[in-house]
């Protein structure tokens, strides 16, 4: 059960640093590429991300550990979905929010802000509950390194495979389908494993 | 107060992390510039430091290590990752120079400056687990919630470094500052946390952090005369014949611009001076004149049309506001009224602006020697364009490509001659070697385009000495056609918003199967 906890952190931090990177390139079209729109989407993603990190902890609080590893199922799940809605939405966020002034800076902040706060936001919320059940099942501190080795790696490999790989090969739309089906597929595993494990000591 | 004070490490060592990440890539930005591979050795070699660091420290000191021992682990990592990260700034240079090529700072150099991050993220990379160990040891705490909380500091001194970074800290203090600054946060840090007040242990520590802050930040180098938000800006001046003198400006790591200070009608770069023969015979068709320069460097096209007789009305979108006050106040661009600069993104400000009156040259040149940016390239951004053109215009592309073949500049005329009539490209003659600049001119009428086989320009080039010299430059026109039969086993791809591979392209590296094949 560890080591897929432990894969499933890599996992997720492999979505959301290929989501990040592909949100640039989803954006630009619109709004352009500037320290402005990096920014809004680095800013936006990262603290919805310790907002979901927040929550998660909270809710880990109250929880034992298989509905807490449905949770981090369930958020993982909700994360995919918010990704994958992307493309079909942001021609319409373009319509509502851009497209009568598309230099305005609190607009073009705007525009690229807000479709990364609900994928931030689930995947935020997984990380800490998948922290605390490795904790928990390992009983010592040192299986966090573990966890954020992982997550490190994962997100090495979402920057670079986004950037020289999944971008090129799949296009921008492709891209973000892709991380939002890695994400469901994520999100399936923890549940099967949650799942096969039905005994397992509180947090 | 434990409760604020974990939390609050991990926030700080994220903000110096993510900062050393923006300054790595900038400190080397005047040898290998900013292009993918500079961002992505950054990135891989922050981040493999920082999963090194995490996975050790999650085991330094062994399973059942004391909260003070954890507490001496912790001091340790930051005075080696703050020592680490002042020495950045100091060793760049000299490892450019270590690891260049024949033809310059190539691969090899790009990634050699890239790991100077990688110690300073192994030894930042500990701080996490460990302070989670911390946690796990201290009896009152609710660790899951600690969990959230630690996860969420790291989130947000992501943030806060990034933004610290781009926004501000770069246009004040400059890369090397910004190196020099996430140091000594780090070797203040350890100072406090070091696990005993005991003087025989403390005051050698205390000593040694003051005189590293103090010392290594007088051997770092700096190259640019401005650092902005985007580049690092550099002019250096070459002296004409008589009086007069030739300034270029430098951005990263590529001259952008060459302006002659008494004529601001001789265009000295080849390309330059192809562009405004190519430009003018669509001037020639309008009768008041008016062009857009997307990407306006030192601005001496945007220059010489507007002090042309009669002036062109010409305007310059330019990204970065410091690069176009330097044009103005220091390549001699605010001399004519006709020249007005729009401060944003090409494509965000022309997709803002009205379809008339129209323009008769659109120039492209905002793409640079190892980067392009891509939302620029397509053919969306080409419709665009097009739409804001007159029934006579031209848009104009200065395109830095390999030489043989040129893979973007293909792709970029594949692109525009599905948008507009008429799409050649210019190559030197003969052919350079390496990197090479290429003009795709778009014409929207073929009746009235400039389409002779060659045209000869005169230009300037350094010689050895560094001596401006006069020379040449012979430019042979090919239309896609005979592009295509040129380069037989070249691909060329439509470039769309959504799929656009220019950095493969750039590399080199095909994006599609060769026609042939």
């Amino acid at each position: 059960m560890l080591p897929i906890i432990i894969f499933a952190e890599g996992l997720t931090a492999f979505c959301a640093l290929a989501f990040e990177i592909a949100m640039a390139r989803v954006v630009a079209p619109y709004a352009g590429m500037s320290t402005d729109t990096w920014t809004a989407i680095i800013a936006a993603f990262l603290l919805a991300l310790a907002s979901g990190n927040r929550t998660g902890g909270r809710l880990a609080a109250r929880m034992d550990l298989r509905p807490m590893q449905f949770a981090a199922a369930a958020a993982l799940g909700l994360a995919g979905m918010a990704v994958a809605a992307v493309p079909a939405a942001i021609p319409r966020w373009d319509a509502l929010v851009l497209a009568g002034a598309p230099t305005e800076p609190l607009r073009v902040v705007a525009f690229a802000a807000l479709p990364c706060i609900p994928a931030g936001f689930f995947f935020g919320l997984a990380n800490p509950l998948l922290m605390t059940v490795a904790l928990a099942m390992a009983r010592r501190g040192s299986v966090a390194g573990l966890i954020y080795g992982a997550g490190a790696a994962g997100s090495v490999l979402g920057v670079l495979g986004a950037l020289w790989w999944l971008v090129d090969t799949l296009g921008v739309r492709g891209t973000v389908l892709a991380i939002a089906a890695i994400g469901a597929a994520n999100a399936g595993l923890i549940a099967l494993a949650a799942a096969g494990r039905r005994h397992m000591a509180p947090a | 107060m434990i409760r604020i004070l974990l939390p609050l490490a991990v926030f700080l060592s994220a903000a110096a992390s993510l900062a050393v990440e923006i300054a790595v890539v900038r400190l080397g930005a005047p040898y290998v510039g900013q292009s993918l591979l500079p961002w992505s050795a950054a990135i891989a070699s922050v981040l493999l430091g920082l999963t090194v660091g995490h996975v050790l420290g999650g085991v330094a000191g062994g399973a059942t290590a004391s909260t003070p021992t954890l507490r001496g682990w912790l001091a340790a990592a930051w005075l080696a990752a703050g020592l680490a990260t002042l020495l950045m700034p100091t060793l760049t240079g000299t490892t450019a120079a270590a690891f260049a090529g024949d033809d310059g700072f190539g691969a090899g150099a790009t990634v050699a400056i890239a790991l100077l991050a990688c110690p300073p993220s192994i030894a930042a990379g500990f701080v996490a687990p460990l302070v989670l160990r911390i946690a796990v040891a201290t009896p009152h705490l609710k660790l899951p919630r600690m969990v959230g909380a630690i996860y969420a500091a790291s989130a947000v001194g992501s943030v806060a470094g990034t933004v610290a970074a781009g926004f501000v800290l770069l246009e004040r203090i400059g890369a090397a500052g910004l190196a020099h600054m996430s140091g000594s946060l780090w070797l203040v840090l350890g100072a406090i946390v070091v696990p005993t007040r005991r003087p025989a242990v403390v005051v050698p520590i205390y000593g040694a952090v003051v005189m590293a802050i103090s010392i290594l930040p007088i051997f770092g180098d700096n190259r640019c005369l401005l650092e902005t938000r985007y580049t690092c800006i550099r002019l250096f001046d070459k002296p004409l014949g008589g009086a007069d003198l030739l300034r270029f400006m430098v951005l990263d790591e590529g001259v952008h611009s060459a302006s002659d200070r008494d004529r601001p009608d001789r265009l000295h770069l080849g390309y330059a001076a192809l562009t405004d023969r190519l430009a003018q015979a669509a001037f020639a068709a309008a009768r008041d004149p008016r062009a857009l320069v997307i990407g306006g460097g030192g601005a001496t096209l945007p220059r010489a049309w507007a002090n042309a007789t009669p002036p062109v009305a010409t305007e310059v979108i330019e990204l970065d506001a410091e690069v176009a006050r330097l044009a103005r106040d220091l390549m001699w661009a605010a001399r004519s009224p006709a020249l007005r600069t729009i401060v944003g993104d090409g494509r965000a400000v022309l997709r803002g602006m009205p379809r008339s009156p129209s323009y008769d040259v659109a120039l492209m040149d905002a793409y640079r020697t190892r980067s392009v940016p891509p939302h620029l390239v397509t053919v969306e951004f080409a419709r665009e364009v097009a739409a804001r053109l007159s029934r006579n215009g031209v848009y104009l592309s200065n395109i830095i490509d390999r030489a043989d073949p040129p893979l973007l500049a293909l792709s970029i005329a594949t692109t525009l001659a599905t948008v507009f009539s008429a799409v050649d490209l210019w190559v030197t003659d003969p052919p350079d070697r390496g990197t090479t600049n290429v003009v795709v001119a778009a014409w929207t009428n073929p009746a009235h385009a400039l389409r002779p086989a060659e045209m000869t320009v005169a230009a300037t080039v350094l010689d050895a000495g560094g001596t401006p010299r006069a020379q040449n430059v012979r430019w042979r026109r090919l239309d896609l056609a005979a592009a295509k039969a040129r380069w037989p086993h070249a691909c060329a791809v439509s470039l769309t918003d959504d799929r656009a591979p220019i950095d493969r392209l750039l590399a080199g590296r095909p994006a599609c199967r060769p026609p042939s094949s």
